[in-house]
């Protein structure tokens, strides 16, 4: 079992680093309805550097599109509040900034995929028309050019024929179709940061191989930063520099790709990975399981949201126990650059 | 009729012959018939006594038509479909109702698959009502063994569907597919829509209800990883056919056909020290109302030659070598 902490292993995690294009700073972001006021993203951190791809994993309803629309300033108010906590964007603040300036920056310089695309797009106008509108609301240009930057875009995002998908309504499209339109779309201001939330979650494996790809080839060219938001951890794998895990409205962990895959250090994070069918395994053999579900977000239990489904805490003697369920634990810094937020992180080689 | 007890592979339990399902496309004011959507062509394949048959391939590659049509969900084209060794597709529907009981589904929604109204005690009760099997006592007395088996707690009986997470949705809607005691159970991407960690529970609970009921699976799912976890046998669809067809531990060593290559190429694998890709598949599925002349894939495989266009593959043995276990229809292969 884990050893107390070295306590030389901790630092107070700074997040004013230097060339971070994005820093989000305790944020918390709660929706007041009827049953009650739910704490859906509860006090997190974290920063992403520039050119790089951070992903967002999670189970269902952990907050992931909850952080993702604060960044774009588009939680529904009512019900939902920002609360408290900044996001930084360059020099500035995101939250407090006129939203007339906000307006401005969203799509010129931080674009999002939305988690439906078929709902983000109007049913009753062509593709080329919201293509067009969308271009002509950040920079005005005449028609001609408007269309020829249109149409290098979509070929460049792999669609055959853009004359003639141009004139076709949303619903003459298919899935794979329109997540690249709406890639395009995203793309035709060229912004510095993508938000891209589930974008091949709906899709069939062989289209998400080609957009996950398209996605790498346009992050070497243009040096724009992603920030993936998927439940996939295999997408993860293949996509991201970096990684934060989160769980219930919390970070519980954040983490370069290789270390946390090698060695994840909270329990949660390896849970998700060992629950994977391993390569090659049967079902002769019962795959890894967390137990139970996850906690209520209307009343977040008061020490580690993730002790109570925690398999290590039986090796845990008492005192130890007590620690999870009543000291809510902080993200801290350890070996080196990684976070975590547990009382007794996974030692080395857990995964073998 | 051929005996059910066929030497060469095990006694199968279902099987299909030549299954062919064609929906009418209609279109216009008088919306008249324009084509059809060739959606399950010529399917011919055999579920063996208490194995799990794995069905994979894109969407709208027919997978899910292929199973509602196997058990006459919907009315075949034409084909035949021996259940037992007895043709069902002639059966009178008083028949047909008799052996619909031993032959359930789960679905994939654990959300819309659930009527919000009823509760989960009257959800698996339903179908022992609608087949008259047992007395109240005893219908009340099998929904609370049928709540323990899938994990649940019987004193869950009088709550609602929106009370509970997917998971455990998910167990409701497996309880229900259980209560007839069914010899084969069609699952249709039955954990697609749970997370990770919930979706292990379930393939360990379906597993453990397998072994312990002696049930059949023929286990529809998009991804391979959970497919090769749980099946026997692999049967991997595009574009309404079958292109290749073995068992799980000969398809994923040796693939046969470029479309089955493609697909185990393209999963995301959770190991970020594995390097590129080798084929990125170009392009989508072709549409079911028009499929490409030949080989249904030639227009997205990468081993195209001239001859793909004209010829119609056969599913046929992979090599002479394993005459019966591994079926491909390529004729590159
Ligand atoms: N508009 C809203 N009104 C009320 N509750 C909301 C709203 N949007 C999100 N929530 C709640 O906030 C919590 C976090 O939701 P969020 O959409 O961020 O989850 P997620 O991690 O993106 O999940 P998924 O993987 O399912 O997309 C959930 O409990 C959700 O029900
Ligand atoms: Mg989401």
């Amino acid at each position: 079992m884990n050893p107390a902490i070295n306590n030389s292993q901790l630092t107070t995690h700074n997040p004013h680093l230097p060339n971070h294009l994005l820093n989000i700073q305790n944020l918390k972001v709660s929706f007041h309805i009827e049953e009650g006021i739910l704490h859906a993203v509860d006090g997190i951190s974290f920063s992403m550097k520039q050119g790089t791809t951070l992903g967002l994993v999670g189970e269902s309803g952990c907050g992931k599109s909850v952080t993702a629309l604060s960044v774009m300033r588009l939680i529904p108010d009512p019900p939902g509040k920002i609360e408290s906590g900044g996001i930084l964007w360059k020099d500035k603040n995101l939250l407090t900034i006129p939203l007339a300036e906000m307006q401005e920056l969203r799509g010129r310089e931080i674009a999002m995929i939305f988690q439906e695309p078929m709902t983000s797009l109007n049913p009753v106008f062509t593709v080329g028309r919201q293509m067009e509108e969308a271009l002509h609301a950040k920079f005005p240009m005449k028609k001609d050019k408007a269309k020829k930057k249109i149409m290098d875009m979509l070929t460049f995002v792999g669609i055959s024929d853009p004359d003639s998908r141009i004139q076709n309504y949303p619903h003459e499209l298919s899935g794979g179709m329109i997540q690249r339109i709406m890639i395009a779309m995203a793309l035709l201001s060229q912004p510095d940061l993508l938000i891209a939330d589930e974008p091949t979650t709906a899709l069939d494996v062989t289209i998400q191989a080609q957009i996950l790809q398209l996605m790498k080839e346009l992050q070497q060219k243009t040096s724009m930063s992603i920030l993936l938001i998927t439940h996939n951890m295999g997408v993860i794998a293949e996509t991201c520099d970096e990684v934060v895990v989160m769980y219930a409205g919390r970070i519980m962990e954040k983490s370069n790709v290789h270390a946390l895959f090698d060695n994840p250090l909270h329990p949660y994070t390896f849970g998700l990975l060992k629950s994977i069918p391993p390569k090659g395994v049967t079902r002769e053999k019962p795959l890894f399981t967390i137990e139970g579900t996850v906690p209520s977000l209307f009343h977040p239990p008061k020490g580690c949201r993730f002790a109570e489904r925690c398999f290590q805490k039986k090796s845990l003697d008492k005192e130890k126990q007590d620690a999870c369920f009543n000291l809510d634990p902080d993200l801290r810094l350890l070996e080196g650059d990684r976070l975590v937020a547990c009382h007794f992180p996974l030692e080395k080689d857990r995964m073998k | 009729m051929k005996d059910a007890l066929d030497p060469e592979n095990g006694k199968f339990i279902l099987r299909v012959n030549s299954l062919v399902k064609h929906y009418p496309l209609r279109g216009g004011i008088l919306s008249r018939k324009i084509g059809y959507v060739k959606a399950v062509q010529d399917v011919s394949l055999d579920i063996r006594e208490g194995e799990t048959l794995g069905l994979v391939g894109e969407s709208g590659c027919g997978k899910s038509t292929l199973a509602r049509t196997m058990i006459l969900l919907e009315k075949p084209t034409s084909g035949n479909i021996l259940f037992e060794g007895k043709d069902i597709a002639s059966l009178s529907s008083k028949e047909l109702f008799q052996v619909r009981r031993k032959i359930q589904m789960i679905f994939q929604d654990p959300y819309s698959s659930l009527n919000p109204r009823m509760t989960i005690g009257e959800i698996i009760r339903d179908p022992l009502i609608v087949h008259k099997t047992g007395s109240r006592k005893e219908q009340e007395e099998k929904v609370a063994s049928l709540l323990i088996r899938v994990g649940l707690s019987p004193d869950m009986m009088d709550r609602y569907p929106h009370e509970f997470s997917g998971g455990q949705r998910q167990r409701i809607g497996i309880a229900r597919a259980l209560a007839l005691d069914p010899q084969i159970l069609i699952a249709d991407e039955p954990v697609s829509s749970l997370d990770v960690s919930v979706q292990s529970q379930a393939l360990n609970l379906l597993t453990e209800l397998q072994k312990d009921m002696e049930l059949t699976y023929l286990f529809i799912s998009h991804d391979l990883s959970v497919v090769e976890y749980i099946s026997d046998r692999i049967a991997v669809m595009y574009l309404g056919r079958i292109v290749e067809m073995g068992d799980t531990k000969e398809i994923f060593e040796n693939p046969a056909h470029p479309y089955t290559r493609a697909l185990m190429e393209a999963v995301p694998v959770p190991d970020p020290k594995r390097g590129g890709r080798k084929i990125i598949l170009k392009g989508e599925p072709p549409s079911a109302i028009h499929p490409p002349s030949g080989c249904a894939f030639h227009p997205r495989c990468p081993f195209v030659i001239p001859e793909c266009r004209k010829q119609l593959p056969l599913l046929e043995p992979f090599s002479p070598r394993n005459t019966s276990s591994h079926l491909v229809a390529c004729i590159r292969k």
